[in-house]
């Protein structure tokens, strides 16, 4: 569970992003959305553990424009550039948020600049999480997260590229969030499997749930095991 | 749940990172208050520190003045942040 300072830092930069009226332009992915998901009553489960990162995706490099960068130092953010010039911003070393964005074409080294005035990561196969979102109110502000089995699916395929140790911390994050979902949300996550994923995708669920069979057994035989026509 | 002693590692490394970081940011931020002396009717701000036990009284521009406040006001956020990295490295210590 996040800590109360983390709390006030998280609610202080939706406050941030809220006025500078950009929070349409975001999605609040990684680790805060499960909290976002339990916190705003779209699941009931168990969270698992939490880090110090807010993860935000731009959903659009070039727009909207606003002055983010201004506003999260306005609410006493600091912002700690890193070498390659990635902006990260600090709230009193309780919580770091970053950018991210979908990587396009051949990609680049560098970080990406964006209508935000700042900086962000580009990010492979960020598409379901932006085709899939669904908006949370949380202390009064309208908040966009990727909904909860496109979640899954994103953490599913992008498992192997991720450090051993986070491999199993997303693994069991995803195991608990699919014992969470309902079985018209199952339904449909399994339709979106099906239609939108590429065959590299696909296989790339597979072979993580074949990785973490204890834990995601469930999901591939949700996902294998379907007699529906395509 | 072998993982959480590499999450706990990483934010480890993260905290040290993030301290030598705001210990840097301090050494070139402007730290005190500021105070406004009125002399001969007129206002002036002035910076007001301890070095070395004594007060230091510095007197800044007005066109310095906005400049001055903010690096006070970072000043103040960064002893907050290397408060609670510190604390939170003790934490992540005593698991470890």
């Amino acid at each position: 569970m996040p800590r109360n300072g983390q709390i006030e830092a998280f609610k202080n930069m939706l406050n941030a992003m809220n006025e500078a009226n950009v929070l349409n332009g975001v999605i609040i992915v990684g680790s805060w959305a499960e909290y976002l998901y339990k916190h705003c009553n779209l699941l009931d489960y168990l969270l698992t553990m939490r880090t110090q990162d807010v993860d935000v995706l731009i959903k659009n490099m070039n727009k909207p424009s606003g002055q983010v960068s201004k506003a999260l130092q306005q609410h006493g953010f600091i912002m700690i550039p890193d070498n390659n010039g990635l902006m990260k911003f600090d709230y009193l070393g309780e919580l770091e948020v970053e950018f991210l964005l979908q990587e396009r074409g051949v990609g680049q080294n560098k970080p990406y600049k964006t209508a935000l005035n700042v900086t962000a990561q580009g990010l492979r196969h960020m598409d379901i999480l932006l085709e899939y979102c669904i908006t949370v109110n949380y202390n009064g502000i309208d908040v966009e997260v990727p909904m909860p089995f496109a979640y899954i699916l994103h953490k599913l395929i992008i498992n192997s590229q991720r450090q051993p140790y986070k491999q199993e911390k997303d693994a069991d994050a995803v195991g608990s969030l699919f014992d969470a979902i309902s079985d018209d949300v199952r339904n449909q996550m399994l339709l979106v499997y099906k239609t939108e994923l590429t065959k590299k995708e696909r296989i790339a669920i597979i072979e993580t749930c074949n990785r973490f069979p204890e834990i995601l057994e469930k999901i591939k035989v949700l996902l294998l095991n379907d007699t529906t026509p395509e | 749940m072998a993982y959480m002693l590499d999450v706990l590692n990483e934010e480890y490394d993260r905290l040290i990172s993030k301290k030598d970081f705001y210990m840097n940011l301090m050494k070139n931020l402007q730290h005190g208050s500021i105070q406004i002396k009125k002399i001969n009717g007129r206002k002036y701000a002035y910076l007001c520190y301890r070095e070395k036990g004594k007060v230091v009284s510095k007197y800044v521009p007005k066109e310095q003045l906005e400049k001055v406040r903010n690096e006070i006001l970072q000043y103040k956020q960064s002893k907050t942040a290397l408060k609670n990295i510190n604390d939170n490295l003790k934490l992540i210590k005593k698991v470890l």
